[in-house]
């Protein structure tokens, strides 16, 4: 009985480990849930999760003093990218019949802006229409310390049937165009650093759906 | 000092007068309003049995216009231009999205009109309405607007129920025209999923607006992608607006093959387009059958509304 229940203990142990190492070691390639892959058109810019240390630090002493409020370094202003995004539905047939299935897509399982921020700053970046220059630039948000942050505006929906055929995946992807500002800010009081931290903004252009079905194992 | 009193007097009820009357104006706000429409393609593939539910949005600068009144609506429907074609319908409730859109730096609030079909359906329809206009009767008056397109299609069922035909894949492909992303081809996988061979023999699209150049369908080995120009796709210079080579489809798929096929398309209707219905029609041991999918949203793109696609109507309020 004192062995079953060392067992136990040992199982449970070695559970917890692996279950952190699979969670400490997922993460996203593009540091932006919902996109899978950026490919930037001009080749020389990359994203803020393929920024080295040094560049970031050395970003940071590019940044002019201030009196008062935020003081921006710009690594890249809008710059147009294609990007695949999440798998929106998936469905699986593993019977021998037809599976009829009605789908509703919501513009809200894919949002439209992402802002990853680093935990130290909390800010509203604004940068609405892509192809317009950044106005406003950056601007202090007191009060609730978000890190990352989306948000989305218009909704359409779309519903659809399907039969899907035995042994068989229907899913539904999205990729489009897109367009990315990142940089690292400073905020001064009296001419006193308070804050500082790295933030990336991707404001998509596009949405393109693509419907696709696959042959399961028997 | 009487004369005074009375002057006072006079003096206190000629304000109140002028604060009574400034309420009254106030609460019955102005005397006139606009109203405008974002013209759209409204498409409905449903069974003859379903009833069918269409949201309209229409926008006001007005708040407090008798038109977002729901008791003040007797009457409503779509037609066509002649009025030939009128779908009646019954108004089940009119909401305010919260919605703004600025026109010319006016300010117009969106309320969605929200509306169920009345026409009760025995066998198929094809309704096809490339300028539909909302009609609307209150009371006092009548409000005609232009909604954009309608294509309604009532079926007796959505397929054969055997699953002979699969879509395998479906995808658009978009290209920028005059500064505008438009819809130029579709990427169509179609599998055969019988032990018997069978012919597509006919593909429509259920949207007014666009047709299928069906004598210009390619074959494809591979899938492309939503971006790629439809021109080098096809190996020639190809003009989406212009008439459709509209010949018979004889495309044929041997027991479990696969063939991808890259539809060119012709905007033929105005309103622009992003999310329509396809039917393919198929011969299969000398029966003709009908694959159905009722709705698909292609793409979606940040476009820029344009002021002279906006009509703007202005009624009396009453």
């Amino acid at each position: 009985m004192r062995k079953i229940r060392i067992f136990i203990i040992l199982f449970a142990f070695v559970s917890l480990l692996l279950s952190s190492f699979v969670f400490f070691n997922a993460y996203i390639k593009t540091g932006h849930d919902n996109f899978q892959e950026i490919t930037f058109d001009d080749e020389n810019v990359v994203l803020l999760v393929n920024r080295s240390k040094d560049e970031i630090d050395s970003a940071y002493k590019k940044i002019g003093k201030k009196i008062f409020g935020w003081s921006t370094y710009y690594f890249n202003i809008n710059s147009k990218a294609e990007y695949v995004g999440d798998t929106l539905m998936s469905r699986s047939n593993r019977t021998g019949e037809v599976l009829h299935f009605s789908y509703k897509l919501r513009e809200e399982d894919f949002k439209t802006t992402s802002l990853k921020l680093s935990a130290g700053i909390d800010v509203k970046v604004t940068a609405q229409n892509s192809k317009k220059t950044l106005s406003g630039v950056i601007n202090p948000s007191f009060g609730v310390n978000k890190t990352n942050s989306t948000s989305n505006t218009k909704e359409e929906i779309t519903e659809f049937k399907i039969d899907l055929a035995p042994y068989t995946r229907v899913s539904l992807r999205i990729s489009g165009d897109c367009y990315v500002t990142s940089g690292v800010s400073k905020y001064y009081l009296f001419g006193i650093q308070m804050k500082k931290g790295d933030w990336e903004r991707i404001d998509v252009e596009t949405m393109y759906y693509e419907l696709y079905e696959e042959i399961l194992e028997r | 000092m009487r004369k005074r009193n009375i002057i006072f007097a006079s003096l206190i009820g000629v304000a109140v007068l002028v604060f009574v009357l400034s309420i009254v104006l106030f609460s019955k706000g102005s005397d006139t309003y606009k109203l405008t429409t974002i013209k759209q393609a409204y498409n409905v593939l449903s069974l003859v049995n379903e009833k069918d539910e269409i949201v309209i949005p229409i926008y006001s600068n007005n708040k407090k216009c008798d038109f977002v009144d729901k008791k003040k609506v007797a009457n409503c429907s779509i037609t066509d231009t002649l009025e030939d074609n009128v779908f009646k319908l019954s108004l089940t409730d009119i909401t305010s999205s919260g919605n703004v859109l600025k026109i010319s730096g006016e300010e117009f609030y969106e309320y969605e009109y929200h509306f169920t079909f009345l026409g009760e359906y025995t066998e198929e329809v094809r309704s096809l309405i490339d300028k539909a206009y909302l009609k609307i009767e209150l009371k006092e008056k009548e409000v005609r607007l232009c909604i954009g397109s309608l294509s309604y299609y009532k079926v007796l069922n959505y397929g054969d129920g055997i699953n002979n035909l699969d879509l395998v894949c479906l995808k658009a492909i978009v290209n920028e025209l005059d500064d505008e992303k438009t819809i130029v081809g579709v990427v169509m996988g179609l599998k055969n999923n019988s032990y018997d061979g069978l012919t597509i023999s006919n593909i429509n699209l259920l949207d007014v607006n666009l047709k299928a150049s069906s004598g210009e369908i390619k074959i494809i080995n591979e899938v492309p992608s939503s971006t790629d120009d439809i021109s080098a796709l096809l190996g020639y210079e190809y003009k989406v607006s212009g008439v459709a080579i509209d010949n018979a489809l004889d495309i044929s798929l041997d027991s479990y093959e696969v063939k991808y096929l890259l539809v060119p398309l012709k905007r033929v209707g105005d309103v622009y387009t992003n999310r329509f219905g396809l039917q393919i029609d198929y011969l299969i041991n000398g029966k003709t059958m009908t694959y159905y999918l009722d709705d698909f949203l292609y793409f979606k793109a940040n476009q820029n509304l344009k002021l002279e696609d906006f009509e703007i109507f202005t009624y009396e309020n009453n």
